[in-house]
């Protein structure tokens, strides 16, 4: 069944409520219940975690496929595009330069094939 | 705005710089999503201007698109997005001494790049600058994100339907997301967090709720919390 357009606009209404609690939650709550030294200082690790968390399932979704060879991986281009980008933005110390050689390295991939 | 914190900001956005570009064609995948997903074009940059959380929308909108309860659907996108409790922390520590409205903004434009770019620039930043421009900073990064992420999805609303939808398209928003972390492993401590994590999330990739990430990060912290010593006291901007 579909939802009513005041329906969408509710569910909408909801998502805001639900994100703004979550990125606000320690921000309201009184100091004293901050997580602080060595716990504070792990948290400040956990966005590099979370982009890492972000990024791996699909660039690694054609290597653990069932039935995955070098080259269905090279085809699937995702994973040669990830390393290229991670590889320039790392020697580059700089990420523009590194996502343009894995969007380059994803145009010749499909390019070739 | 003070010269010094809008020197900042402009500095904060250069912490994201061109990888904007990714967050864009991520906007713009996004966008076309929604409308195929049965959303008007209103509904749909209302939710992306207001919503601003591509995980929450991409969790919330099957469910939208099948006419699930609503409860369903907001508590869907509370736990897809239980991560931001942790960034909340993060920030909430960081801006301790800010207006509350200030502190309420900066929480609710938190993304995982813009915090991310934010922190690896706080760790490389050599002269300590005070809290109010550090709060521009973060704002001047996560504010470019939201308007890359905003503009694209108003591409892609436009254009739904006229072009064929491409995988590609949101692939290169993680491409963006892969050439932020690249900068930010140049220490074994990043390595070893980045390497559990990423086992994890593989690992996990299909749990409910996004249940496959917060271990991810789960594993991530507590590495963090082993390798990193006891603290050296009067370090970092942050204290």
């Amino acid at each position: 069944m579909r939802l009513s357009d005041a329906q969408v606009w509710g569910a909408i209404a909801g998502l805001v409520v639900m994100v703004f609690l979550t990125r606000n939650a320690f921000l309201v709550v009184p100091m004293r219940w901050q997580p602080r030294g060595a716990v504070e200082r792990a948290l400040r690790h956990a966005p590099l975690a979370a982009l890492v968390a972000l990024v791996t399932p699909s660039m690694a979704e054609a290597l653990i496929a069932p039935g995955a060879s070098l080259a269905s991986v090279w085809v699937d281009a995702r994973l040669p595009a990830a390393l290229a980008a991670l590889l320039v933005s790392r020697l580059a110390k700089s990420a523009f330069p590194g996502m343009a050689a894995g969007v380059a390295v994803l145009w010749l991939i499909d390019a070739m094939s | 705005m003070i010269p010094s914190e809008r020197a900042a900001f402009i500095d904060g956005a250069r912490l994201i710089g061109g990888t904007v570009f990714g967050t864009f064609c991520w906007g713009a995948a996004i966008g076309m999503a929604l409308v195929k997903g049965g959303l008007s074009s209103m509904q749909a940059l209302g939710m992306v201007m207001l919503v601003f959380s591509g995980t929450a929308q991409v969790a919330a909108l099957p469910l939208i698109a099948q006419g699930a309860a609503l409860p369903a659907i907001w508590l869907t996108a509370l736990l897809a997005n239980l991560r931001f409790v942790v960034y909340s922390a993060v920030v909430a520590n960081e801006f301790r001494g800010r207006p509350m409205a200030q502190r309420l903004l900066i929480g609710w434009m938190t993304t995982d790049t813009g915090l991310a770019a934010y922190l690896s620039g706080q760790q490389k930043a050599t002269a300590s600058i005070s809290e109010r421009d550090r709060a521009a900073r973060f704002m001047g990064a996560n504010g470019l994100v939201y308007f890359g992420w905003t503009l694209g999805t108003a591409v892609g609303v436009g254009v739904a339907g006229l072009i064929p939808d491409s995988p590609r398209l949101a692939f290169v928003g993680l491409l963006a997301v892969v050439a932020i972390i690249g900068p930010m492993m140049s220490t074994r401590l990043a390595w070893s967090i980045a390497v559990p994590a990423a086992l994890v999330a593989v690992i996990g990739r299909d749990w409910p709720w996004r249940g496959g990430m917060f271990a991810a990060i789960a594993v991530g912290v507590a590495v963090a919390m082993l390798m990193t010593r006891p603290p050296q006291r009067l370090s970092g901007p942050a204290s």
